[in-house]
């Protein structure tokens, strides 16, 4: 039997198991952190039909851009105009997220959009809309074949949501049409898609024609002082229409007068929520709050996420609720360490004080007057130091000498003393009262 | 039965890769069920392959009474009924405040493949009073160590804790009281009220003053007057039980190491024919038991002794000790265990014995405490040592400062170590009755 102790192998064992554990679950979090919110949204930004290349071909050019993140919420007012592609064939409908790669491929709404956020979205800012034009397979598979195209008349639906029900769309053969929308300037479009001109809505005109349609127009609203652009074919910004002819070198000059006069920085929104602020006044603000989203944190993968808390929270209760052995409360010691207590806390104020030269000088005579006490019995006399030194001189002269001058020295001017000097010069009278007390006996 | 660490590793990984799983899975569900069911398979698994926490037996033995200050051996034999025991296990007992094992479970590792074991475990009795032991509980792990299984016994044992009287039981108060008994000491000291004992043949080598000629002279032959201490003196034994003597030095409280000493100083007073009393306050004035002779005296201080509490409230030494004055008719040895921490707290206790010292004797008891003693001198002279040393040393010139007070008055003090107590105490008391200062 052995009283107490320990075995440092389990210990080690738990310790290991524990360090394992932790990094897992900080794993967990960055991954939660990095990927968690949308992973298949940051592979349709880098994707061809994404937008990700614009907001850094903008800078380069001179023109200040700010691409949307979902934990940023810029406000309206510091925002130019808003670049806003459309991958949603259907605004009042949800999709339901696609399983399998054929359904990826097929999938025509690659993010979802609620229409009252696009109604908010164009009506903040002016903004310039992309229509949709490539399905998913032109994500999966990065290759702009025919049959990646969404068909026209899966547009119509869209086109009669975003108030465009009367522009007819055209859309061009498999080849690339270009077109030089300035001097030395031509912009290129694959299977491109235009609206057709004597089919515009009547409160929008066109903005820039491209071989024959329009490739942009304006048009106005109601709700706001400022138009809307509709462009018909998102190749013109996207990654994969960058890329093409002087479209890059187009793009920016194109924003920049869409966006007018304003130094504002140009807003690339990605998101399909509502990310930027208003500056309110103090009004009173109402909104809706459905149960549905509540409803979401019960879904997969919420739903494994808490059955796997309340499995470690089970366990965990488990574990707390039955002990080994009696309670240890601590308080029956309370009254032996009193003393200790008050000690440290008058050594404690002592330090406090900042007086540390006269405490050492007081330790040093207290010191000594204990030696001269042991050496010679009786009441410590003024001059008990000197004859305890005299005494130590008899056997050691020299030892005397150094211990008395050090001594003396601490008790007349450590008050005065540098606290590294105070330090070094106590550890050195430490040293020299080691050797008196081998000499003389313990203090 | 609880979850071992163990197990709670196992569930934290398991929920770690469950949301490693809802990130990157879209259909994890049944990929997270399958594992959080292998994990409870595998604890059934464990669980039905450890030893049952009701498959051990246990015999418990413990002395039925023990000195305070002292250990008791508890006995204990466990036995498996099904299989070998356990390779390793820990065990723990649930005790009255008046036991400590040290507050560390006792690890056991019996012989392999062995179905019993017995084991003696040392239990320190730290208070006075009736100990009982209500439990002990054994912790070992599953076979897998998934689980710890926590088997525990009720005890129901008893053990009575009295004041430690070893110096009583085994001779040493005897031994020490010889000098005095023999009256070798006290032929070699003169002085009046030296009581007289017996005539003896006068021999080469004794005090010629002490020969009674008158005696001699009918005898026709010397001899010499034998004298012993006087007898049937009265000593009364003073114990402070307020909050400053229940603190603890070593094992045991100041109260109990002064009730041993008192309790050795009783016997000493029994065989040196004196009558002793005693009395004991705190807050207020407590009991009185008057001066008897011998082992009633001490038959009855050890047993009121026995009951004996520190209170949590401050002593109030004017009470008690007018209290204790008003008792005593006649000149006594009145011994004062007391204690105090500054010289503004000790200010009534020295008036009072100031007061008691015209008409009594008075030796006053008091404990030093190592540790105090330690702080004041560090072993080494980092500024916090150096801060605790200034500050012992000033608790230290106080105490010094009021014990000086009590010698200049005329009070004996006797300021030392709990283990040099009852020695010094019967060494005091030696000196007084031999120099018949009462």
């Amino acid at each position: 039997m052995s009283d107490g102790s320990t075995h440092g192998g389990r210990d080690k064992t738990s310790h290991g198991a524990v360090v394992f554990v932790v990094g897992l679950v900080i794993a967990g979090l960055v991954l939660l952190t990095l990927f968690g919110s949308g992973a298949g949204d940051r592979a349709l930004d880098r994707s061809p039909v994404g937008m990700r290349a614009l907001g850094a071909w903008l800078q380069q050019a001179g023109l200040p851009a700010r691409i949307s993140h979902p934990r940023l919420h810029p406000r309206v007012e510091d925002l130019g105009l808003r670049v806003l592609p459309l991958y949603d064939i259907d605004l009042e409908y949800e999709d339901d997220p696609p399983e399998s790669l054929e359904e990826r491929m097929n999938n025509a709404s690659l993010r979802d959009i609620d229409l009252d956020n696009f109604t908010t979205k164009i009506s903040e800012i002016p903004t310039v809309v992309l229509l949709p034009k490539w399905r998913g397979a032109m994500v999966e598979t990065g290759i702009a074949h025919e049959q990646s195209l969404i068909p026209s008349g899966a547009l119509q639906r869209l086109k009669k949501q975003i108030g465009l029900e009367t522009a007819g769309l055209h859309r061009g053969g498999p080849q690339f049409t270009e077109v030089e929308v300035a001097p030395g300037q031509t912009i290129a479009l694959f299977h491109a898609q235009t609206f057709t001109a004597s089919t515009l809505p009547k409160h929008c005109r066109p903005e820039l024609n491209f071989a024959g349609g329009v490739l942009i127009m304006a048009c106005d609203q109601e709700e706001a002082a400022f138009p809307v652009y509709f462009v018909a074919d998102p190749d013109l910004m996207n990654n994969h229409g960058l890329g093409i002819a002087d479209n890059a070198g187009f793009v920016p000059t194109l924003l920049k007068r869409l966006r007018g006069d304003a130094d504002l920085p140009v807003y690339i929104d990605n998101s399909p929520d509502l990310l930027t602020t208003i500056e309110r006044d103090d009004e009173r603000q109402d909104y809706s709050r459905g149960y549905e989203e509540f409803a979401r944190f019960f879904d997969y993968p919420f739903t494994v996420f808490w059955a796997a808390l309340l499995m470690v929270l089970a366990v965990l209760f488990w574990r707390g609720a039955a002990r080994f052995g009696p309670l240890d409360t601590g308080e029956r010691f309370a009254v032996e360490r009193s003393k200790r207590a008050a000690i440290t806390a008058k050594a404690r104020l002592l330090r406090l004080s900042g007086s540390d030269g006269r405490m050492v000088a007081d330790f040093v005579r207290s010191q000594l007057n204990d030696l001269a006490l042991r050496s010679f019995g009786g009441q410590p006399t003024q001059d008990a130091e000197r004859r305890f030194l005299t005494l130590i001189a008899r056997r050691d002269p020299d030892l005397a000498r150094d211990f008395g001058a050090l001594a003396d020295d601490l008790m007349q001017n450590a008050a005065r003393m540098p606290e590294a000097q105070l330090h070094r010069n106590l550890a050195h009278y430490h040293s020299l009262l080691k050797r008196v007390v081998t000499i003389h006996g313990s203090v | 039965m609880r979850p071992s660490r163990r197990l709670v590793a196992l569930v934290l990984m398991l929920a770690a890769l469950t949301v490693l799983i809802g990130l990157v899975r879209q259909d994890g569900g049944i990929a997270a069920s399958i594992l959080w069911g292998a994990a409870v398979l595998l604890a059934l698994a464990d669980l039905a392959l450890s030893p049952s926490a009701k498959g051990f037996a246990v015999v418990a033995d413990l002395a039925e009474t023990g000195f305070v200050g002292k250990t008791a051996a508890l006995s204990l034999d466990i036995a498996s009924r099904r299989g070998a025991l356990p390779r390793r296990f820990d065990l723990r007992l649930t005790h009255d405040p008046g036991i400590s094992t040290g507050g560390a479970a006792i690890a056991v590792e019996p012989e392999t493949g062995s179905r019993n074991v017995t084991l003696t475990v040392r239990l320190d009795l730290v208070e006075r009073g009736e100990a009982a032991l209500q439990r002990l509980s054994m912790r070992f792990g599953s076979r897998l160590g998934l689980f710890d299984i926590l088997p525990r016994w009720p005890l129901s044992l008893k053990i009575d804790v009295i004041p430690d009287v070893a110096p009583v039981h085994n001779g040493e108060i005897q031994t020490r009281m010889l000098p005095l008994l023999d009256g070798l000491k006290d032929m070699n000291l003169r002085g009046e009220g030296s009581e007289f004992h017996q005539l003896r043949d006068f021999q080469q080598g004794m005090d010629p003053r002490n020969i009674d000629w008158k005696r001699s002279a009918r005898l026709r032959g010397l001899v010499a007057r034998e004298t012993r201490a006087e007898r049937n003196h009265q000593i009364v034994i003073g114990l402070d039980c307020g909050h400053l003597m229940g603190e603890r030095i070593g094992k045991i409280s100041k109260l109990d190491h002064a009730i041993n000493a008192a309790l050795a100083l009783t016997w000493a007073g029994g065989l040196g024919g004196d009558n002793v009393g005693f009395f004991s306050f705190a807050s207020r004035p407590q009991s009185f038991l008057p001066p008897r002779p011998g082992r009633r005296a001490f038959g009855q201080i050890q047993k009121h002794s026995a009951a004996l509490r520190q209170e949590s409230a401050e002593t109030n030494h004017t009470l008690g000790l007018t209290q204790l004055n008003s008792h005593l008719d006649r000149r006594s040895l009145v011994v004062i265990f007391s204690d105090f921490v500054d010289s503004v707290t000790a200010e009534l206790l020295v008036e009072n014995l100031a007061v008691m010292t015209r008409h009594h004797l008075i030796h006053y008891v008091a404990l030093q405490d190592p540790e105090l003693e330690a702080f004041a001198h560090p072993d080494d002279v980092a500024m916090t040592a150096v801060a605790n040393a200034i500050s012992a040393r000033q608790m230290l010139f106080e105490r010094r400062h009021v014990l000086d007070r009590l010698r200049r008055l005329g009070v004996l003090c006797l300021d030392t170590t709990p283990d040099k107590l009852t020695a010094g105490l019967i060494s005091r008391y030696i000196d007084i009755k031999s120099q018949e200062l009462i």
